[in-house]
């Protein structure tokens, strides 16, 4: 039987297998990619949250936030500049593809043919179910928030239009 | 200075954290070393694969957390790579989380799946040439997770008793008793 200093020995000459490694160049850019997409996720939900609190802060302590206000002024500016597509696209669409990318990272779907079922499965991931939250709340908000006012603003040149029949009556 | 800067950047001891080409380099530098690791660990092709993948994901998106304590890179991945490894051991269902993130597209590439399996083939046609090392792999993952951390460690990636005790932030003193209460323990189990 050995002894403590022969297995010593016999384990610092022990040859060890050194497996190929050529699969490491594909893995290469997938992993240094990996970064900008969690990136980009955060951006296209954190501008339109941040103002979205910002509102929220001056709806609740009705103070005189200038930084949205200038910041409305000048995005309102800018659309009407150029056919009013920008507003939608940071404040629902963003959100909405934030929250779509997210998805798309969670999801698996297979299709079995023996059984011919297609099977959908959900990863649970904090990160990515907290941005897909996220991306939806605030396409919702802005969406639903965008309906009313537009509601509102109808009824209101309706009201107008009807005061000033009444006036020509 | 052009000099010292070369040497830096030879063993990454200071180099630019946000510089995604620097940490390609240290990828290619490093990614065979702790796929062997993980290899010689775990006796899987196909986890230990998994298991370097995430420990360079992690790496890369925790780099801003590394410091240089006087050992280079090399030690912080053997550190992410041994905790990787122990989630498998105490986990036999591991699925590494980011790497999951990305295998589905990685996977899907028919060219890369050659590439494994001709690899897996390899790999364990390999294996059965190195009988002794097969025999002490299998004793050792019979043994306390901390024991077969300082033995594969030592003995199987060649690493000083400096280095162990950086990669496992464990005190030298603490390693070499472990180091010693380890091999005995594997030395009876052997024989």
């Amino acid at each position: 039987m050995e002894n403590h200093e022969e297995f010593e020995k016999r384990m610092q000459g022990l040859k060890k297998p050194t497996p190929a490694t050529q699969h490491q160049a594909y893995l290469k850019v997938p992993i240094l990619n990996t970064r900008k997409s969690a990136a980009i996720g955060w951006w296209l939900v954190l501008f339109p949250l941040l103002l979205l609190a910002f509102l929220g802060m001056k709806e609740i302590f009705k103070s005189d936030n200038h930084v949205v206000d200038t910041f409305f002024d000048t995005l309102t500016v800018f659309d009407r500049a150029h056919g009013g597509w920008f507003s939608p696209l940071l404040f629902f669409l963003f959100p909405l593809i934030a929250a779509g990318m997210n998805l798309l990272s969670l999801l698996n779907i297979i299709y079995d043919r023996n059984t011919n079922e297609l099977i959908v499965t959900i990863k649970l991931r904090f990160w990515n179910l907290f941005l897909i939250g996220i991306g939806t709340s605030v396409a919702l908000i802005i969406g639903f928030y965008a309906v009313t006012e537009n509601m509102i603003e109808k009824s209101m040149q309706d009201m107008e239009r009807l005061r000033h029949i009444e006036h020509l009556k | 200075m052009a000099l010292s800067l070369k040497i830096n950047r030879v063993d990454f001891k200071v180099f630019d954290k946000n510089d995604a080409q620097v940490f390609g380099e240290i990828y290619d530098a490093f990614y065979s070393k702790i796929f062997g690791y993980a290899f010689r660990r775990v006796g899987d092709y196909d986890i230990a694969r998994d298991i370097a993948a995430e420990t360079f994901l992690k790496a890369y998106l925790n780099i801003h957390h590394y410091r240089f304590e006087g050992h280079s890179v090399s030690a912080w991945l053997y550190k992410i790579a041994t905790n990787e490894i122990n989630l498998f051991f105490r986990n036999q269902k591991y699925r590494p989380d980011l790497f999951g993130q990305l295998s589905h597209e990685v996977i899907s590439d028919r060219e890369l799946l050659v590439v494994f399996d001709k690899e897996r083939q390899d790999a364990e046609r390999d294996m059965a040439q190195f009988e002794a090392f097969n025999e002490v792999q299998n004793q050792l993952k019979k043994l306390d997770v901390k024991y077969q951390e300082v033995i594969s460690l030592k003995y199987f990636e060649e690493k000083s008793i400096l280095e162990i005790s950086a990669i496992l932030e464990k005190p030298e003193g603490t390693v070499k008793s472990l180091l010693s209460r380890g091999l005995e323990i594997l030395r009876k189990k052997m024989s």
